[in-house]
C-alpha cells in the first residue's frame, strides 16, 4: 500500500493564464495528454477584409452609392488553468483512492478584435443634355460625396455603448497579453470556478459573452455623416453582433503512478476512487503521482458586423458580414461540442511564472 | 386646380399596363392648398424655417402623413434649426386650423427621453402615431394615442416578451394599424442571452407582452436554402398582413452581397401566423419562383395588394403591382412615358389609396409628376410647372410617402417652388 501526501497539482504556482492547458490541445489520448504549457501567447490570426454592402440605386434625380467595409484582426489566446490539493493511497490489490480539495480553475478567451470602417456615400444628379446629333442624352454629375474611415478597438466602444444601457459585459482588457501580443487590444473572457470536484465530480467552465450595439454615434469620425445624413431625414447604423459562449467540462479520469496507471470508477464526495492498477506489493510512499483528466468543450461563436442606411420610408440598404474568429481550431459549425482532449497534470512538473496583469471584472 | 386628370395609360417601352376593365374613376382633378408654409408660425412664437440653410437644414424634410379624420403630421425645421413633428388639421372644405406642436430636438419626454432624433414615425385613423425616438441612451419606440402625451412603449434593450428580448439596433421604420398592431425591427436575445442578430416583430392591438418574433435572423427564406441576414423596411396591414425587405444569404456560400458587393436582398409578403412567400429575390439566391432583382425601396401594401419598385441595375427600376409589371425606369429610352409625354428616369416606392388607387412621384426628362393608377391606366395630377395659387411647381420633395393618402383620396405633398419657397400642399378631388 502506497501513501500519497499532500501534494498540490497545478498548472502554475500560483494560477496565471500565461499557463495552463490549451482549450483545444491537438493529438491527445488518454495515454498522451497534455501537460501545462504557455497558452498567452495565442495565435494572432491574419487580418480579414470585408465589403458588408457596396450598392448603387436611383433615387429621384439622384444616384446613390453608399460603401460600407471593415476588416478585423482576432485572436490571442484560448485556454484554461486548473490546480487541486491531492492525497490518498494505492493499494495493493489495484485500486486507489485520492481525495480533491482546494480545487479551481480560470478558463477563457483572449482576443482582440480591431476593426477598420470605411463608409462612403456618394450622391450623384441626373443630367439631361440635348444636342442636335445625338438627341437627349443621360449623364450623372457628382452632387456630393461623404466618407469617413476610422480604425476602432470594436469591442472597447461596444462596451462603452453596452455599459452606458446598463448591460453588464464580462470583459476585460488585459493588458500584460496585450504587450505580449505586440499589437492591439486584448479582451479577456474568463470564468472562473471553485470547490466542484467535491461536490459535482467534474468542473465546468462557462466563459459566454453577448454584444449587440449601434456603435457609430460613439465614434467622432462618424459625427459628420450622421448629422449630414440627418439633416435629410436619412439614418446610418453599424455595430457588432457578437456571441462567445463555450462550456469547458473538466473531469478527473486517471491516476498515474510510479508503480501504474488507475482507472477512474466512482466517487464519493471528493474521494474519487480508481481501479485496475497493479497487483502486487506496494512500497509505502508515492513519489510520482500524475492526474489524467478529460475536458469537452461545446462552442458557440459569432461575430457579425451590420451597417444600414435609410431613408424616409423610400429606401433601405443593410448588409452583414461574418468575422471567423482564430481560435486555433477549425471549427465550421456553430453550436458543437468537442473532445474529449486529454491533459494532465503530476507533481514534478510545475512551471512557476510571473503572474500577468489581469484585471478582473 | 393643378392639373387635370387624364385616364391615359402610360406608354413607352415595357409600360405593360393593364387596360382590364372594373377601374376606379378617377376624380376630375386635384385642388392642391397650402397646409402649411415656410416661415408659417409655430406654438411658443416659433416659426418654420423660412427656407434652406448655408448648413444643408430644409423647411419641410422628413415627410408629411394623413388620415381620415383630416389630421396631418409633419416634418419641419424651425428657424433656429430644431428639427420636429408638427400637427394640423383640416376640414373638407380646405380650411386650416393652426399648427400645432407634437414632438420634437430638445423636447423632455414624460420618461425622461431627451429627444435627439425622431424617426418619420406612423399615423393611424385613430390619430395614434408612433416614433422611434433617438436619445443619448438609444432608441425608444414612443406612442401617443390621439393627442395624449407620448409614453415609451419599449426601448431597444428592453424584455418586452418572452418571445421579444430586445437587445439592440432597433431600427427606425415601423408599421402601425388602426388597431395598433406594430410591426418593427430589432436586434434581439434568447432566453440564455445570446444575441440573434435581427428579428422582426409583432405587436398585437398595443399588447407588449404578447409581443411575438415573426422571422429571425439565420432562418430559412421559405422554399429556399437561403438564410435571412439582415431586415430592412417593412409594412402591415389591417388584418394581418404584412411586407419585409431584407437581404439574404445562400447556406452553401454565407455570402450575402454579390461579387460586386450588392446585398443579396429579398421581399418577402407574409401573414401573422401564416409562412410568409418570397416575391422578389436577388438572382443570386436561386429562388427561382420569386421575380429576380433587388428591392432596395420600401415595399407598400394596399387593402387589395401591394406594390414595390424593383432594381434590375445601377440605373434601372421597375413598378410592380402585385405580380404584374407597371412602369419602367430608367436612362434613354428605358424609362417610360408618363401621360404628359415624360419619360421617367427613376421612382419612388407608390402608396394606395380608397378602392385600389395607387399613387407614385416618377421622375422624368421633364421634372416630376405624381401620378395615380386606377387599375386601368395613369393620369397625372401634380407635376413640375403647375400652378397652385399662383406659384408655380418646381419640385415635388415627398410625393407618395407611406400615409399620404386618406380614403377620400385626399393626399398630402410637400412641394417646393420656382421662388424657393416650399410648402407642404394638400391635394383635394374635385
Amino acid at each position: 500500500m502506497g501513501q500519497i501526501n499532500n501534494t498540490r497539482l497545478a498548472t502554475s504556482t500560483p494560477l496565471n493564464l500565461l499557463t495552463g492547458f490549451p482549450i483545444f490541445p491537438v493529438g491527445t489520448s488518454l495515454n498522451n495528454p497534455r501537460f501545462p504549457i504557455q497558452i498567452g501567447l495565442g495565435q494572432p490570426s491574419g487580418t480579414t477584409s470585408n465589403t458588408i454592402f457596396n450598392r448603387t440605386i436611383s433615387l429621384g434625380f439622384f444616384r446613390l452609392t453608399g460603401t460600407t467595409t471593415a476588416s478585423v484582426i482576432a485572436g490571442a489566446f484560448f485556454g484554461f488553468n486548473l490546480g487541486y490539493n491531492v492525497q490518498g493511497q494505492t493499494r495493493n490489490n489495484g485500486t486507489a483512492s485520492l481525495t480533491v480539495s482546494s480545487d479551481s480553475a480560470q478558463g477563457g478567451l483572449g482576443f482582440g478584435v480591431g476593426i477598420g470602417v470605411s463608409l462612403t456615400l456618394r450622391v450623384e444628379e441626373n443630367i439631361l443634355e440635348f444636342s442636335f446629333r445625338n438627341g437627349f442624352t443621360n449623364s450623372w454629375r457628382n452632387f456630393f460625396t461623404t466618407s469617413a474611415s476610422v480604425n476602432i478597438d470594436l469591442i472597447d466602444i461596444s462596451l462603452r455603448v453596452m455599459r452606458l444601457l446598463g448591460v453588464n459585459v464580462p470583459l476585460e482588457r488585459l493588458q500584460a497579453v496585450r504587450d505580449t501580443v505586440g499589437s492591439g487590444d486584448i479582451w479577456g473572457l474568463f470564468s472562473s470556478n471553485s470547490s466542484q470536484f467535491a461536490s459535482r465530480g467534474n468542473m465546468t467552465l462557462s466563459p459566454r459573452v453577448s454584444v449587440s450595439a449601434n456603435i457609430l454615434p460613439r465614434i467622432p469620425v462618424f459625427g459628420k455623416v450622421i448629422s449630414g445624413l440627418k439633416k435629410i431625414g436619412g439614418k446610418v447604423k453599424a455595430g457588432p453582433a457578437i456571441n462567445i459562449i463555450f462550456p469547458i467540462t473538466i473531469q478527473i479520469v486517471r491516476l498515474t503512478t510510479e508503480d501504474g496507471n488507475y482507472a477512474f470508477s466512482t466517487r464519493s464526495g471528493g474521494t474519487f476512487n480508481f481501479n485496475g492498477g497493479p497487483v502486487g506489493t506496494l512500497g509505502p510512499t508515492v513519489s510520482s503521482v500524475q492526474v489524467t483528466h478529460s475536458h469537452t468543450v461545446g462552442i458557440e461563436f459569432g461575430l457579425e458586423l451590420k451597417a444600414s442606411v435609410s431613408l424616409w420610408s423610400v429606401f433601405s440598404i443593410s448588409g452583414g458580414v461574418r468575422v471567423p474568429l482564430n481560435l486555433g481550431v477549425n471549427v465550421t459549425r456553430p453550436d458543437i461540442r468537442l473532445g474529449p482532449f486529454f491533459t494532465a497534470l503530476r507533481n514534478d512538473s510545475q512551471t512557476a511564472l510571473e503572474l500577468p496583469e489581469v484585471v478582473w471584472g | 386646380m393643378a392639373a387635370g386628370a387624364s385616364l391615359t395609360g402610360c406608354g413607352g417601352s415595357g409600360g405593360g399596363t393593364s387596360r382590364a376593365g372594373g377601374m376606379t374613376p378617377l376624380a376630375n382633378a386635384y385642388r392642391f392648398l397650402p397646409l402649411a408654409s415656410a416661415g408659417a408660425s409655430l406654438p411658443n412664437s416659433e416659426s418654420i424655417m423660412a427656407q434652406a440653410s448655408a448648413e444643408g437644414d430644409l423647411p419641410f424634410m422628413g415627410g408629411v402623413m394623413l388620415n381620415d379624420r383630416r389630421h396631418v403630421c409633419f416634418h419641419a425645421t424651425n428657424a433656429n434649426g430644431k428639427h420636429g413633428v408638427f400637427e394640423v388639421d383640416y376640414e373638407p372644405d380646405g380650411q386650416v386650423d393652426p399648427i400645432k406642436h407634437l414632438i420634437s430636438e430638445g423636447d423632455v419626454l414624460p420618461d425622461g427621453t431627451l429627444v435627439d432624433d425622431v424617426s418619420g414615425g406612423y399615423l393611424n385613423n385613430d390619430n395614434d402615431v408612433v416614433f422611434v425616438v433617438s436619445s443619448e441612451s438609444g432608441e425608444t419606440l414612443q406612442y401617443s394615442s390621439a393627442g395624449a402625451p407620448f409614453q415609451r412603449y419599449f426601448d431597444e434593450y428592453d424584455d418586452v416578451s418572452p418571445q421579444c428580448r430586445l437587445y439592440g439596433d432597433l431600427r427606425p421604420e415601423v408599421g402601425l394599424t388602426d388597431s395598433d398592431d406594430l410591426l418593427f425591427v430589432c436586434g434581439y436575445r434568447d432566453q440564455e442571452d445570446r444575441a440573434m442578430g435581427e428579428g422582426l416583430f409583432y405587436l398585437p392591438q398595443g399588447n407588449a407582452s404578447e409581443t411575438t418574433l415573426l422571422l429571425g435572423e439565420d432562418q430559412l427564406l421559405p422554399g429556399s436554402s437561403c438564410a435571412i441576414r439582415t431586415f430592412g423596411l417593412c409594412q402591415i396591414g389591417s388584418t394581418g398582413e404584412y411586407l419585409i425587405q431584407g437581404t439574404a444569404a445562400p447556406v452553401e456560400t454565407q455570402a450575402n452581397t454579390d461579387d460586386d458587393g450588392n446585398p443579396l436582398s429579398f421581399l418577402a409578403r407574409g401573414r401573422v401566423g401564416e409562412s410568409p412567400e418570397v416575391l422578389v429575390a436577388h438572382p443570386a439566391l436561386g429562388i427561382n419562383q420569386a421575380i429576380q432583382g433587388s428591392v432596395d425601396m420600401g415595399p407598400r401594401l394596399g387593402p387589395d395588394g401591394y406594390a414595390f419598385i424593383v432594381s434590375t441595375g445601377p440605373d434601372r427600376t421597375q413598378l410592380y403591382l402585385n405580380q404584374t409589371k407597371l412602369l419602367d425606369a430608367g436612362p434613354g429610352d428605358i424609362g417610360s412615358l408618363t401621360p404628359r409625354g415624360a419619360r421617367i428616369i427613376s421612382m419612388f416606392p407608390p402608396v394606395f389609396g380608397p378602392n385600389g388607387l395607387m399613387f407614385i412621384q416618377v421622375f422624368t426628362t421633364e421634372g416630376t409628376e405624381i401620378l395615380a393608377y386606377n387599375g386601368s391606366g395613369f393620369s397625372s395630377i401634380l407635376a413640375r410647372g403647375d400652378s397652385v395659387q399662383g406659384k408655380q411647381v418646381e419640385m415635388i420633395v415627398f410625393g407618395a410617402l407611406p400615409c399620404c393618402v386618406n380614403s377620400f383620396s385626399e393626399l398630402v405633398t410637400v412641394v417646393e417652388y420656382s421662388s424657393g419657397e416650399s410648402a407642404i400642399l394638400l391635394g383635394i378631388p374635385v
